[in-house]
């Protein structure tokens, strides 16, 4: 028997890829742009209030990197449609995102450890 | 037929489509995208790294006013970028649903949003090359010879401006008529008669008091270069009309990493008008339809990751 029997060589599913995205539906992107909106003026407020030292310093990076992070997690999960897509695509996204933090890690032993030190 | 029929039936199995369930094209853009994490993780982490690797607890790392980087731009920026992410998916979802002409109405849009970003940053820019806030000609130092080209550059600056001309003239004729220099407080009546107006401010707060203690070679002993860039930024905040050029600490490694991280985004914000022009181009022609839904919506995906990319460098740039 032919092993291949059944085995279709064709571009995997044409329609396979876009079918899941009629799952986000154009008031989502709305939302979610809103969103974005306000995040971007959380983090112009936070700044502001760190300027006028209401805020600490370092409570103002965590509040401003968190929000930044956010906002990066919203655009990807639902304008890149990872939230459909992410089965599909962990295994390409997860290991660049282990080896940019494992580049930065790296780095600051040397320069900047060692000058605080 | 019955058993022909049973017998095909136990012989059908599931298909099985080789390769991944992921369209070749949706693919290759994800792994052009993860280089591209990599491209600015390099930019960007350098950044970080270097930020956090400089001795900032004596000499701090510059302030946006130092540099003139004015926050709510770059606020703005971000809203420009996170609007035409909202274009651009919209656009597909027109396209998804048939709507061509909408789409390029989205597309078209998307592609106005991407060029006001690169108009903002370019008169960004234009503040920078002004204020020659560029790397390799900021002040960062001021000891040795560093400091005496930024007490001669002061000095120019002082120079400049029509008050310090004046009070020049009245000097040397001062000079020529008394056999000597007039001390700082002639000098400014003679200026105020000259002019009609009373100098009113503060000696210490005044430029031309700068200017004077920096050319007196008399009583008032003439200034260091640590001392002028301590006045210097002091009367900035006074007179900002003057473009006195301030002392930047970390000045130079400042502009270095701006220009690398913005000017590359801005590259990369520029390749994506291009594709969206010629998607425009195409639809002019006629050649536009349903069928480029998997293009636009893989341009799409280009076109955010450049947004997260500013999303990450707003903050870090103009923020923190």
């Amino acid at each position: 028997m032919n092993r291949l029997e059944g085995v279709t060589m064709t571009e995997p599913q044409e329609s396979e890829p876009h079918a899941g995205h009629a799952g986000i539906a154009v008031k989502t992107y709305f939302l979610i742009f809103g969103a974005l909106a306000v995040c971007t003026a959380i983090s112009f407020l936070v700044n502001e209030g760190e300027r006028h030292q209401l805020i600490g310093a370092y409570a103002g990076f965590a509040m401003i990197f968190a929000v930044a992070v956010c906002k990066a997690v919203l655009v990807g999960m639902f304008f890149m449609h990872l939230k459909l897509d992410w089965t599909r695509l962990y295994f390409v996204i997860v290991p660049v995102m282990i080896l940019a933090v494992m580049m930065l890690v790296v780095l600051l032993p040397d320069i900047v450890l060692a000058w605080h030190h | 037929m019955g058993p022909d029929l049973m017998e095909h039936a136990v012989e059908e199995k599931p298909a099985v489509h080789m390769g991944l369930p992921l369209s070749n094209g949706k693919l290759a853009i994800w792994l052009f995208l993860v280089t591209e994490i990599m491209f600015f993780t390099g930019l960007i982490g350098v950044y970080i790294v270097l930020r956090n690797g400089t001795p900032t607890s004596v000499e701090p790392w510059p302030k946006p006013h130092q540099v003139h980087l004015i926050e709510w731009v770059g606020a703005l920026n971000t809203f420009v970028l996170i609007c035409s992410s909202l274009t651009v998916v919209l656009a597909h979802s027109a396209l998804a649903k048939g709507n061509v002409s909408q789409a390029v109405g989205f597309i078209t849009v998307t592609l106005a949003l991407g060029t006001v970003f690169l108009v903002i940053k370019a008169i960004e820019y234009k503040a920078k090359f002004d204020h020659k806030i560029l790397p390799g000609l900021v002040y960062d130092r001021v000891d040795g010879e560093s400091g005496t080209e930024y007490y001669k550059q002061v000095l120019k600056d002082l120079e400049e401006s029509d008050q310090i001309k004046i009070m020049i003239g009245l000097r040397d004729k001062f000079q020529q008529d008394n056999g000597k220099m007039p001390t700082y407080e002639e000098l400014s009546e003679l200026y105020s008669k000259k002019v009609g107006i009373p100098m009113t401010e503060d000696k210490e707060k005044r430029p031309s008091w700068l200017w004077y203690q920096m050319t007196s070679k008399g009583p008032e002993r003439g200034l260091s270069a640590e001392e002028v860039a301590q006045r210097v930024e002091e009367l900035v905040k006074e007179y900002p009309q003057r473009h006195l050029t301030e002392y930047v600490p970390f000045g130079n490694l400042w502009a270095s990493c701006y220009f690398a991280m913005t000017g590359f985004h801005a590259l990369h914000v520029f390749g994506g008008l291009v594709v969206f022009i010629i998607i425009l181009i195409m639809a002019a022609m006629g050649r536009f339809g349903t069928q480029h839904e998997s293009f636009v919506e893989l341009t799409g995906l280009y076109w955010h990751f450049v947004d997260i990319v500013w999303i990450f460098l707003f903050p870090l740039v103009y923020l923190v």
